[in-house]
């Protein structure tokens, strides 16, 4: 074994300076004579030139990868968090929308409405526990099962925050969100249900309040299948599905080459 | 002292609108850089819950310690890096599950022969489509990140996943430049050690 390169510096290039220069030349920074001598030395050195290829080949590897979506309930979830910590922020991000019901009502307005008008007379006056009482129940009239909220942080502190964010995020992005979506789903073919019962009902309000439940509640069955196609798959919310279009930009077959010539010298 | 560009003014006002009590300026710094939290915290972890947990810790402490950050120290995503690394450098510790990697000088050893990819891909595999075989990619990439010791691994993923400068990591890390370009030398050259060993087991 000979390691002429390490002592002489094969075209004026000595090993120590290789390393220390690798990353610029990857970098594509060096140019010129400089370069030349750089990959002069690289042809030429045992230790040097399987440097190069593997740091070449790592760097394409570690660029191969796709940036991966953050949980699309990740940012109300940080604003959640840290509210708790300063109250006053807490109540600010609420403040825009009146009361957490008014929210929740402009959260699933288009279906929700004709209900709520039958739930929430204004006798009943509901504090933030309440409301969030009067969620649970609307919910569970609706068929959805609280343990569907898993991931929703259902404190009353962060539900402030859930409820408002989720309302900006609605249109865009809750296509993408599982959760979301099973739930928006779920709210919506059940409330289609309870809507037509609450519309047919509409003249004698209060009293067929309980019919109109108890037909929603009949009707959960079939409903089981209006659920979005593919959405149960639990991983649908994770970043991992994007990564399906990425491309494949570096070569296998090269690395395995640069290994080889490592083992030569 | 680093030139004020428009866009650290603009950091410049967000911050100080948030640390006046504005709420929505709080939100609009969380939207604007979890993503690449998440994403630095994901490819180090190699875990989607641990990110999430880890994303949500920076941002509680980015939220408690705010007023501490000195504008003329630095820009603000360098010290959000070094908030996230300092936290990800606690977690390691914490967690036992990556020690065998700890020595980043140790040769791959046997743990490495573990049959994990091999797992994930069928024997018979004649012609997996092109979507498969570059998730089955990520997935060999990630793995192998994750058998770098954590200091080659935070390196690579600030240089070549974030695409900050040796200078900023260098920052970042409160380490020299010149240690910085080593670790990312290092790093990359393993990590393809790495991976064309798991190639020639896969094919
Ligand atoms: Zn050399």
């Amino acid at each position: 074994m000979k390691y002429e390169g390490q002592n002489k510096g094969e075209n004026g290039i000595q090993c120590v300076d290789f390393d220390a220069r690798l990353a610029d030349v990857l970098d594509g920074t060096m140019s010129g004579a400089e370069l030349e001598a750089f990959k002069g030395h690289a042809a030429a050195c045992n230790d040097c030139g399987p440097l190069f290829t593997q740091a070449q080949a790592g760097m394409q590897a570690l660029r191969s990868l796709v940036e991966v979506e953050p949980p699309l309930n990740l940012v109300h979830n940080i604003i959640a968090r840290t509210s708790a910590i300063d109250p006053a922020m807490a109540r600010q991000l609420a403040q825009p929308r009146r009361t957490l019901f008014g929210r929740m009502r402009e959260f699933a307005a288009p279906v929700l409405n004709p209900v709520v008008r039958v739930i929430s007379q204004p006798r009943l006056a509901m504090t933030t526990a309440m409301a969030f009482f009067s969620l649970s129940l609307v919910l569970n009239l609706a068929g959805v099962k609280i343990s569907d909220l898993r991931h929703v942080d259902l404190r009353p502190s962060a539900i402030t925050t859930t409820a408002s964010m989720q309302y900006h995020q609605t249109t865009a992005k809750v296509v993408k969100y599982y959760e979301n979506i099973r739930f928006v789903y779920q709210l919506e073919s059940r409330m289609k249900e309870l809507t037509k019962d609450a519309t047919k009902s509409d003249g004698n309000d209060q009293n067929s309040d309980q019919n109109g439940n108890k037909k929603g509640e009949q009707k959960q069955q079939p409903d089981n299948t209006s659920q979005k196609p593919g959405s149960n798959n639990k991983d649908y919310s994770l970043g991992e599905g994007e990564e399906i279009l990425a491309v494949l930009r570096f070569e296998l077959p090269g690395m395995v080459q640069a290994q080889n010539n490592g083992r030569i010298s | 002292m680093p030139v004020p560009t428009e866009e650290s003014q603009l950091t410049a006002a967000v911050i100080k609108r948030c640390l006046g009590g504005d709420a929505s300026a709080w939100e609009e710094i969380v939207r604007s850089h979890n993503r690449r939290i998440y994403n630095i915290c994901y490819r180090f972890t190699g875990s989607q819950d641990d990110a999430e947990d880890l994303t949500q810790e920076v941002f509680i402490r980015i939220y408690k310690t705010l007023k501490s950050y000195d504008l003329e120290r630095g820009a603000f995503t360098t010290w959000i890096t070094t908030m996230t690394r300092n936290l990800l450098v606690d977690h390691f510790r914490k967690s036992k599950q990556d020690r065998v990697t700890d020595s980043m000088d140790a040769a791959p050893s046997a743990d490495e022969d573990a049959p994990t990819l091999g797992e994930h891909i069928p024997d018979e595999k004649p012609t997996p489509d092109a979507a498969v075989q570059t998730q089955e990619t990520q997935k060999m990439v990630q793995q192998a990140l994750q058998k770098l010791s954590p200091e080659l691994r935070e390196a690579v993923i600030l240089r070549d996943l974030q695409d900050m400068d040796y200078r900023e990591i260098a920052d970042a890390l409160k380490v020299p430049e010149g240690t910085v370009k080593s670790r990312i030398n290092r790093g990359r050259t393993e990590l393809a050690r790495l991976l064309s060993r798991t190639y020639r087991q896969v094919n």
